[in-house]
């Protein structure tokens, strides 16, 4: 019998997620707390909208705990399974919300303005931050580019197209480029 | 089109169009390079996407919990596998037993089918990939064989994908004029009451409906099945309920159908 809980040691992301799956409400809140701040920022990011953010928050880890019984580790990590519930419906949530053309100019409007001024409670940068910041770096304008507007702001390869005036084709290797790039200089990190 | 491949990184940051993003998770179910590439993508995906964190507001917490049903107070399980009570329903509603979060708040599975389908895409793609859930999604009353025809007909060169709500979840039919074949693919698809099938007509030119097939999901609501009957002279296919093994003529609620 142990019943000194504190030498037992945190579960990982994906032992919690193996909870949440059973059901396990506080598994489910301590995988929320962990992963709300960059699953937010990123809803923040493609949404540029409080509300929708957080809508956007809520639906997707929503669907966290609807899904949670399908999570396979050997696939993915959860950090990159938040990510991509939390993109979709990001993405999914502007794509209603405004025509293709507000949005393409909204984010040519935005692009300039300084990052997140207005946004509380920043959490601290990490190592990784700056080796992805490095890596981002190193890519082409153009990769870069194609990149963000596609990940970051929501837009279709088409839209990417016509905002970076490119051919379609190109927009689409550029994106891929872009994340293989990213791939080969974080590679190890990740 | 150039390459197919080439449309990995647009489909990694959700930029690909319903029907693209449709016909590329047919592809990749039968391309494991990609699948391989696509779990890298994602996770420096993952890594840009942490970048910028923001703390929502404390306040967050708990509506995300009530919004999942999570609270414990009103559990019954995300994985619950109670049958559907299928008469309760109108057409394109959420199943009563389906996890709380999107049956309040206009949910995904009504509002945006092709959030379902990615979502469905997502399924088949841990299965192909997983070691535990490798077993491709088989409708039981389809052999291994069967399972061949499936990938021969998803892959051929024709191959033509159309998106179908059933029961709040997105369906996959696919056609190659071609090959003369049709399948039918389903994720997350609940299981129906009392030994009831989900059946596939075939509706023709001349207005005759024809029984393309009477498939049961498996536990995780998948359906991967070749029909019966060419596709030449098929103008829509319709869904709808049926007793159990079927019936001659449709008898039970349109569940869903879409035009070939």
């Amino acid at each position: 019998m142990h019943l000194v809980s504190a030498h037992v040691p945190d579960p990982s992301p994906s032992q919690l997620v193996e909870r949440v799956a059973t059901g396990d409400e506080e598994a489910f809140r301590s995988l929320y707390r962990s992963h709300s701040a960059a699953a937010y920022g990123l809803a923040l990011r493609v949404t540029r909208d409080e509300h929708l953010a957080q809508d956007v928050l809520q639906e997707s880890f929503a669907e966290v705990w609807a899904q949670a019984n399908r999570f396979d580790p050997r696939v993915s990590s959860v950090r990159s399974w938040v990510t991509m519930l939390t993109h979709r419906r990001a993405v999914d949530r502007v794509r209603r919300e405004q025509s293709d053309r507000d949005r393409v100019s909204n984010w040519a409007a935005r692009s300039h303005e300084p990052d997140h001024d207005s946004v509380a409670e920043v959490v601290e940068l990490r190592a990784e931050h700056r080796r992805v910041r490095q890596a981002m770096g190193h890519l082409t304008r153009l990769q870069r580019e194609s990149l963000e507007l596609a990940f970051l702001g929501g837009l279709t390869h088409t839209e990417v197209a016509e905002r970076l005036d490119i051919p379609l084709g190109t927009a689409k290797t550029r994106i891929r480029d872009a994340l293989r790039a990213l791939r080969t200089e974080l590679e190890g990190d990740l | 089109m150039n390459d197919v491949h080439d449309l990995l990184g647009a489909y990694c940051t959700d930029s690909l169009d319903p029907q693209e993003r449709a016909d590329f998770e047919i592809h990749l179910q039968g391309c494991a390079e990609c699948r391989a590439e696509a779990a890298d993508f994602r996770e420096v995906l993952a890594a840009l996407a942490d970048m910028d964190p923001v703390a929502p507001p404390d306040t967050l917490e708990d509506l995300v919990v009530a919004r999942a049903g999570a609270a414990s107070a009103d559990r019954s399980g995300p994985a619950s596998n109670e049958p559907v009570r299928l008469a309760q329903q109108a057409p394109g509603t959420v199943p009563a037993q389906a996890p709380a979060p999107v049956s309040s708040h206009r949910g995904w599975r009504t509002v945006a089918p092709w959030m379902a389908a990615a979502a469905a895409g997502f399924v088949l793609f841990a299965a192909g990939v997983g070691v535990g859930r490798q077993q491709a999604p088989l409708d039981p009353v389809a052999s291994d064989s069967g399972m061949a025809d499936v990938v021969a007909v998803a892959s051929a060169g024709d191959a033509h994908v159309m998106a179908v709500d059933i029961m709040g979840t997105t369906s996959r039919l696919v056609v190659s004029d071609e090959m003369d074949k049709s399948i039918f693919l389903a994720s997350e698809l609940p299981m129906p009451a009392k030994g009831m099938c989900y059946q596939v007509w075939r509706v023709t030119q001349d207005g005759q409906m024809v029984s393309a097939g009477a498939f049961t999901p498996d536990d995780e609501g998948h359906i991967a099945a070749v029909l019966d009957g060419g596709v030449g002279d098929v103008e829509k296919f319709m869904i709808t309920i049926e007793p159990p093994g079927g019936s001659d003529h449709p008898t039970g609620e349109m569940l869903g159908e879409v035009d070939a």
